[in-house]
C-alpha cells in the first residue's frame, strides 16, 4: 500500500510532527515517526475529514471539530490517489477544483462568455425588468411625488440649489385653459405652471405637472407650437418616463455593484441617489417616444403638425445663442427635425379651432 | 552569552496569477448567475486561497471561515441596506427636503456609530478563523472599550480638524493589536501619534512639492511605521517585526500594476493581487528567537461574520 509523507499538527500545540499517510478503504492511517520508528498511530474517519479547497504544491486536510488536527502533504500524487481510492467522496470543492484543472483556452472562453452575459443582461434584460417595476407604482404615489417636487421648485421657501422659481399666476391660469381644450389622452390630472425665468425651457414632473418657463413661451408664435411642446412634455408624464428613468438608473447601479461584489459600491449608490431623484434627463430613446406622441396629439386634435417642426427650429435657435443645461439634454439632433418633417402633412386643411385660438391670443398678449 | 547574529524569519506569498484568475472566473460566473448571492462564498474562497498561499517559516496560514458564515452576516447587512433605502425613497415620495436632510444626516450618524461594532466583529471573526500550524489567532478586545475609544477619538479628530487623527489611529491600533493573541503569543504596538503626525506632515508636503511622486515613499513610510511598531511576545521574549519595504520598489510595483490593469481592461486583476501580496509579504520579517514548535492553542472559536461583512460594506481597511 502506497504511503505519502506528511506533516502533522495536533491542534493543541504548533509542534510539527513528521509522518506518513496510508489511505485505507474506510479510514486514513497516520503514523507519526522519528528516525524511521513509528511513535504514534492516529486514525481519521473519512466522514470527518474536512476538504481542502485547493490543489497546488501542497494540500491541507483538517479533521474533527475546533481545534482541528491538520495534515499537510506536498506530494502531488495524493490528489490522483484520493480520486481513485474514494471516487464518491469530495475532498476538494468541486466547483473550484474543476476550474483549477481546466486549460487556458476554456478559462479564456469562459471569461469572454461572462463579459457577454454581463453586457447582455445590462443592455437588454435589465431595462424591461426595471420598467415593469416602474409600471407597478400606483398613480397616487406619482402624483404625491410630483406635487412635492413642484412645491420645492415653485415659490418654495427652502431653495434647493438654483432650481427655484416664482409662479406667473395669470399665465398659468390661461395655460391650464389651453390644456383643457386639447385631448392629450392622459389618465393624469394635468396642471401647467408657468414660471418667471430667462431660461428657454420646460419640463414635466411625474403625476401630471408641467412647468413652462415664460421665456420659452415668449418665443412661441402659434398655438400649434405650444400644443406640440405640451404634447411632448405630457408624453413624458403619460409614459411614466421619470419613474422608468429612476428605476433604470438604480437597477443599473445595483446590478453593477452586485456582480462586481462591491458592497461599498452599493452604499455609494444609496447615498448618491438619495438626492438625485430629481433627475429629469431622459435618454434620446425616451425623447423620441415623446416626440412621436406630440405628433399624434396634434393629429388627433386636428392641429397642424408643422407646430412641432417650428418648435424645434425655435429651440435650435435658442440653444445656439444660450446653451442651457436642461436643453442640452434634449439634443436637437437632425434626426428629430427629420422626424418632424416626415410627419408634416401640408396639403391638409385644418379646422379653425376658435376657442383654442382665443386662449392662445390672450396668452400672447399677457406673456 | 553567545554572540550570535539575530535571526530573521520571513513571510512569503506563493499564489500564482493564473490560478487566482481561474478562481476569479468561477467567482464572477457564479456571482452573476445568482445575482450577487454567491458573493459570501466567493469571498471565502478568495480568503482561503490567499491564506493558504501565505507562508511563515515554511508553514502556510489557513482560513477556516465558510461561505455560509459570511452569508449569514451578509443577509443582515442586506436587510439594513433595504430598510435604509426604502426609507430614503419613501421620504422622497412624501416628505419635504428638510426631513430628507435630517434623515440622511441620521443615516450617516447611525452608520458612523456602527463602525466600531464592525471593526470589533471583523477583527474577532477574522482572527478566530485564521490559523497557522493548527494554532488559531484570537482577539480579546472588549466591544464597549473599543466603542468608547472610537467615539471619543472621532469627536476629537473632528474638533481638531483632523489633526488628532494621527493620535487616534495609533490608539486604535494599539488597542486592537495589544488584544490580539496567537496561541500563547501576545502582541503589542508602540506607535505614537506625535511621530506619526510628523511622518505624515513631511509626507504631505514632499508629495505636494514633487507632484505626487513622493507619495510612494510616503505610503511606505506609513507601512513601515505600522509594521515596525508591532512586537510579538513569546514566553517572555520579545520578537520585533521588521519591514524592508522601500518607496522605490513600491513605485515600480504600482507602475506595473497600473499598466497591467489599463491594458487588460481590469482582467489582470488576479496578477495585480499576486504581485502586491508578494511585495508586502516578502518585506515583513520577524526578528529574534521565535520558537515555532512551542505555540499552545488558547483561543475559542468565533463564527459570527456580521461585523466582517459590515466592514466590507463600509469599505473599512482594518488590517
Amino acid at each position: 500500500m502506497k504511503s505519502f509523507a506528511i506533516k502533522y499538527f495536533d491542534g493543541s500545540t504548533s509542534q510539527q510532527h513528521q509522518g506518513e499517510l496510508i489511505l485505507k478503504p474506510d479510514l486514513w492511517e497516520i503514523n507519526l515517526m522519528e528516525d524511521g520508528v513509528t511513535y504514534k498511530n492516529i486514525n481519521w474517519r473519512i466522514s470527518n475529514i474536512r476538504q481542502s479547497e485547493f490543489v497546488g504544491g501542497s494540500n491541507l486536510f483538517k479533521y474533527g471539530d475546533f481545534p482541528q488536527q491538520t495534515i499537510e502533504c506536498n506530494d502531488s500524487n495524493l490528489h490522483q490517489a484520493l480520486k481513485s481510492q474514494y471516487p464518491y467522496h469530495h475532498f476538494f470543492n468541486p466547483t473550484n477544483s474543476w476550474a483549477l484543472s481546466a486549460g487556458f483556452g476554456i478559462i479564456i472562453s469562459l471569461a469572454v462568455g461572462i463579459l457577454f452575459i454581463i453586457f447582455g443582461l445590462y443592455k437588454w434584460a435589465l431595462p424591461p425588468i426595471a420598467e415593469a417595476f416602474a409600471e407597478k407604482i400606483p398613480i397616487e404615489y406619482e402624483v404625491k411625488w410630483g406635487d412635492t417636487m413642484l412645491k420645492n421648485i415653485v415659490d418654495s421657501e427652502n431653495k434647493i440649489g438654483d432650481m427655484s422659481y416664482s409662479k406667473n399666476d395669470s399665465l398659468s391660469e390661461l395655460a391650464n385653459q389651453f390644456v383643457s381644450k386639447i385631448d392629450f389622452q392622459s389618465p393624469y390630472q394635468l396642471k401647467i405652471t408657468v414660471v418667471k425665468s430667462d431660461q428657454i425651457n420646460a419640463f414635466a414632473l411625474p403625476g401630471g405637472n408641467v412647468v413652462v418657463f415664460d421665456a420659452l413661451l415668449k418665443k412661441l408664435k402659434t398655438k400649434e407650437e405650444f400644443a406640440a411642446l405640451l404634447g411632448h412634455e405630457i408624453a413624458h408624464i403619460n409614459q411614466k418616463h421619470s419613474l422608468k428613468n429612476l428605476f433604470r438608473n438604480l437597477s443599473g447601479y445595483l446590478f453593477i455593484s452586485l456582480i462586481t461584489s462591491d458592497l461599498n459600491g452599493m452604499s455609494v449608490v444609496l447615498f448618491e441617489n438619495a438626492n438625485s431623484i430629481l433627475n429629469l434627463e431622459y435618454s434620446r430613446e425616451l425623447e423620441a417616444e415623446a416626440d412621436s406622441f406630440a405628433v399624434k396629439t396634434l393629429q388627433k386634435n386636428e392641429l397642424n403638425t408643422i407646430g412641432l417642426l417650428n418648435l424645434f427650429n425655435i429651440l435650435e435657435k435658442a440653444t445656439t445663442i444660450e446653451p442651457y443645461e436642461i436643453l442640452s439634454s434634449h439634443p436637437l439632433t437632425q434626426d428629430r427635425k427629420v422626424f418632424a418633417k416626415k410627419h408634416l402633412i401640408q396639403t391638409k386643411s385644418y379646422p379653425k379651432k376658435e376657442e383654442l385660438e382665443k386662449i392662445w391670443q390672450e396668452i400672447s398678449k399677457k406673456r | 552569552m553567545e554572540n550570535t547574529q539575530p535571526s530573521f524569519r520571513q513571510f512569503s506569498f506563493t499564489g500564482e496569477g493564473m490560478e487566482l484568475f481561474k478562481i476569479y472566473i468561477v467567482n464572477w460566473l457564479l456571482t452573476i448567475l445568482t445575482l450577487g448571492m454567491y458573493y459570501p462564498w466567493a469571498k471565502a474562497t478568495l480568503l482561503k486561497y490567499n491564506y493558504h498561499h501565505t507562508f511563515f517559516d515554511g508553514s502556510p496560514f489557513q482560513f477556516h471561515g465558510t461561505g455560509l458564515e459570511i452569508f449569514k452576516g451578509f443577509i443582515k447587512i442586506f436587510i439594513y441596506l433595504i430598510l435604509v433605502f426604502s426609507m430614503i425613497l419613501g421620504l422622497q415620495l412624501y416628505g419635504n427636503q428638510r426631513y430628507m436632510s435630517i434623515a440622511i444626516f441620521l443615516i450617516y450618524l447611525v452608520t458612523f456609530v456602527l463602525i466600531p461594532f464592525a471593526i470589533h466583529g471583523s477583527v474577532r471573526y477574522r482572527s478566530s478563523r485564521s490559523s497557522w500550524r493548527g494554532i488559531h489567532f484570537g482577539y480579546r478586545g472588549q466591544l464597549n472599550e473599543l466603542v468608547k475609544l472610537y467615539l471619543l477619538g472621532i469627536l476629537l479628530t473632528i474638533f481638531t480638524f483632523g489633526i488628532y487623527g494621527a493620535w487616534f489611529i495609533n490608539d486604535l491600533r494599539k488597542y486592537i493589536i495589544s488584544h490580539g493573541r496567537f496561541g500563547n503569543i501576545k502582541f503589542d504596538y508602540t506607535g505614537e501619534g506625535t511621530a506619526y503626525f510628523w511622518l505624515n506632515f513631511k509626507g504631505f508636503f514632499l508629495t505636494l512639492i514633487t507632484f505626487g511622486i513622493y507619495g510612494f515613499w510616503w505610503a511606505m513610510d506609513q507601512f513601515n511605521f505600522f509594521v515596525e511598531n508591532v512586537y510579538a511576545e513569546q514566553n517572555g521574549k520579545t520578537l520585533p517585526i521588521r519591514s524592508s519595504a522601500k518607496g522605490s520598489d513600491y513605485l515600480v510595483l504600482m507602475l506595473v500594476n497600473i499598466l497591467l490593469t489599463v491594458f487588460t481592461i481590469g482582467l489582470a486583476l488576479p496578477w495585480v493581487v499576486v504581485r502586491t501580496m508578494r511585495f508586502f509579504m516578502q518585506n515583513i520579517w520577524v526578528q529574534g528567537d521565535f520558537e515555532a514548535d512551542s505555540l499552545v492553542q488558547t483561543e475559542e472559536a468565533y463564527k459570527d461574520a456580521t461585523g466582517d461583512d459590515f466592514a466590507d460594506f463600509l469599505d473599512l481597511n482594518i488590517v
